[in-house]
């Protein structure tokens, strides 16, 4: 009966409460339950004590999973470093974004450190191809990943996947930092985005290319010029219709025409692609 | 799917996004996740986020005594309500002694006890149940509403110092507030128990109150390692709880141990989690992600399912 009092002790104790819980360590002492700093396993039953007593075991173990059965002891032997959905079911990839947003959505941190190490190559290398800035990719992946922190709830999976959300998030920021650049500077005048620098070939020679980018970037290079450039302004240079077309010299109706012929010729050399 | 799997527009710019894909500098995420987390603390769901602890479990037990009564009131008595095979009538009995019980911790008048039954929630109330097997289920309703109804308008009175007193519950020297909390999950699964034998809807749920709920399990999951006599080390476990209502927490295994860098995670979704710690879901049917040692994740969630009601 005392031991059950003493546990309550610590069940509501507050951390600035240190001498309960050195009271308890001595009270447990006395119980047989060992001190606070025994080494595990010092307990009536032992960890490896109910992995034998247990009916149903998890499927876990098929994982590769290896007991230690050293009691009280989670060992390296026995991680499996793994995501284990205990019915029955593996993943070998790691949570899905669906699962790491709904933990965001209940503030767990380690979840937002999964998505953006997961996702911040995407959100950074958008953010500095159409700003061509470093500080501002940085500033503006930032405010995408506090944005998602702040509003999981925004993130709809039938809608789309995170990645691509992640995404239109990092354009539309980094087009919006872009607009108001030029309002500020004369747009003529903005080094690396005239049309011609918009080479993505140029881009990532420090970087580990995904299959994905590599087909992208040799899709977007089978491009004709002139539609190339249409299709970079507009994505990459944050340009309008009307922007593109003053760019590059030549009529609206034109620019759209060589946008649109340039998004069905990518759409055709991407099939496939996911 | 389309047939010929072409891109839409859309799908083909989201492509353009990959090819411009580059690792950011390494300092960044260390301050993605300052910036992010200094703006919204970690730990807690985003509508979970006002309003006291202590404050938050009198209001919590009122409106838990209050979906109780709702539902009782489409009851007949003698349906039989599991897991205990009781009858509604009986299932007011026991509430009814328990709340007895309770205002007599609370100071509220003399009811007599046997001692040597305190510390076990269901003993205490047996010979009270069975004699409910011939009472009036009207009647029975009419004491336990007037017992729970002086409870709740003592308990509506209390203020923070008040809650933060110590009172004995079951052989516990807790808080008031704490006691609350473990009031409001028995009687939760109570009127969970009650909904399924009356195939209704159990009443809605607040996220604050979930949060409470949430957050004495998660914190009562030492206590129940070492009531269970389980013993899973120094290890800390992180808990992940989804859903309105829940959070995340690093939980010391051991008691009086500090919290450390996790030993393994759990998440699963925060009313269920509920349901563990009430003894109305087992460990193994708990669908939950577990990260680390499969073992340790069962042997938290056994020592997790610790309140009895």
């Amino acid at each position: 009966m005392t031991i059950r009092s003493d546990c309550a002790r610590w069940f509501d104790l507050e951390p600035s409460e240190p001498l309960i819980v050195e009271y308890l360590s001595h009270s447990l002492r006395k119980q047989g339950y060992g001190s606070l700093s025994d080494p595990p396993g010092h307990g009536q039953h032992t960890y490896a004590d109910f992995d034998r007593t247990r009916v149903r075991i998890r499927n876990g173990s098929s994982t590769g999973t290896v007991l230690s059965k050293v009691p009280g002891v989670a060992t390296k032997a026995n991680m499996t470093m793994t995501i284990v959905r205990p019915v029955n079911t593996v993943s070998l990839t790691g949570p899905t974004d669906v699962s790491l947003v709904a933990r965001i959505a209940v503030g767990d941190d380690r979840a937002l450190q999964t998505v953006y190490e997961r996702h911040s190559p995407l959100v950074y290398g958008l953010a500095r191809r159409v700003t061509a800035s470093t500080t501002h990719a940085e500033e503006i992946t930032q405010e995408v990943f506090v944005y998602l922190w702040q509003n999981p709830d925004r993130f709809d999976a039938e809608r789309g996947s995170l990645r691509a959300f992640l995404g239109a998030l990092a354009h539309r920021r980094s087009v919006d930092e872009v607009r108001r650049n030029s309002r500020r500077t004369a747009r003529e005048n903005r080094a690396g985005h005239d049309a011609s620098n918009l080479d993505l070939l140029e881009i990532g020679d420090d970087i580990e290319r995904s299959q994905t980018a590599e087909r992208v970037r040799a899709a977007v290079s089978c491009l004709p010029e002139q539609q190339r450039q249409a299709v970079l302004l507009a994505y990459f240079g944050g340009c309008t219709f009307r922007q593109v077309a003053e760019r590059l010299g030549i009529p609206e109706g034109t620019a759209k025409s060589r946008l649109r012929l340039g998004l069905s010729k990518l759409a055709d050399l991407l099939k496939g692609l996911t | 799917m389309r047939p010929d799997n072409r891109k839409t527009n859309d799908e083909v710019l989201a492509l353009l996004a990959e090819a411009s894909a580059v690792q950011p500098p390494r300092t960044l995420a260390d301050r993605v996740v300052a910036n992010a987390t200094a703006l919204r603390p970690a730990g807690r769901a985003i509508e979970s986020l006002g309003g006291g602890k202590r404050a938050g479990a009198a209001e919590a037990f009122i409106k838990t005594i209050d979906g109780f009564k709702s539902v009782l009131a489409h009851a007949h008595g003698n349906e039989i309500v599991e897991p205990y095979g009781w009858s509604v009538t009986q299932v007011v009995a026991h509430l009814t002694e328990i709340d007895c019980y309770f205002g007599r911790q609370l100071g509220l008048w003399d009811h007599e006890i046997d001692n040597a039954l305190e510390d076990d929630h269901l003993a205490m109330t047996q010979s009270a149940v069975s004699a409910a097997v011939r009472a009036d289920f009207a009647t029975a309703v009419a004491e336990w509403l007037r017992v729970s109804s002086a409870v709740c308008d003592h308990v509506a009175s209390l203020g923070s110092e008040q809650l933060c007193q110590r009172i004995k519950l079951h052989m516990l020297y807790t808080r008031v507030s704490t006691a609350l909390a473990v009031r409001v999950f028995e009687v939760w699964t109570h009127t969970e128990d009650l909904c399924r034998t009356l195939r209704r809807q159990p009443p809605s749920l607040d996220a604050e109150k979930l949060h409470l709920m949430t957050t004495t399990a998660v914190r009562a999951i030492p206590l129940g390692m070492l009531l269970g006599n389980i013993d899973a080390g120094h290890h800390t476990a992180r808990l992940v709880l989804t859903g309105p209502g829940g959070g995340a927490w690093n939980q010391p295994l051991h008691l009086g141990d500090e919290a450390a860098e996790p030993s393994v995670t759990i998440v699963a979704d925060a009313l269920d989690f509920c349901r563990l710690a009430a003894q109305r879901i087992a460990p193994a049917d708990l669908d939950a992600e577990v990260e680390g040692p499969m073992d340790l994740a069962n042997t938290v969630l056994r020592g997790a399912s610790v309140f009895a009601a």
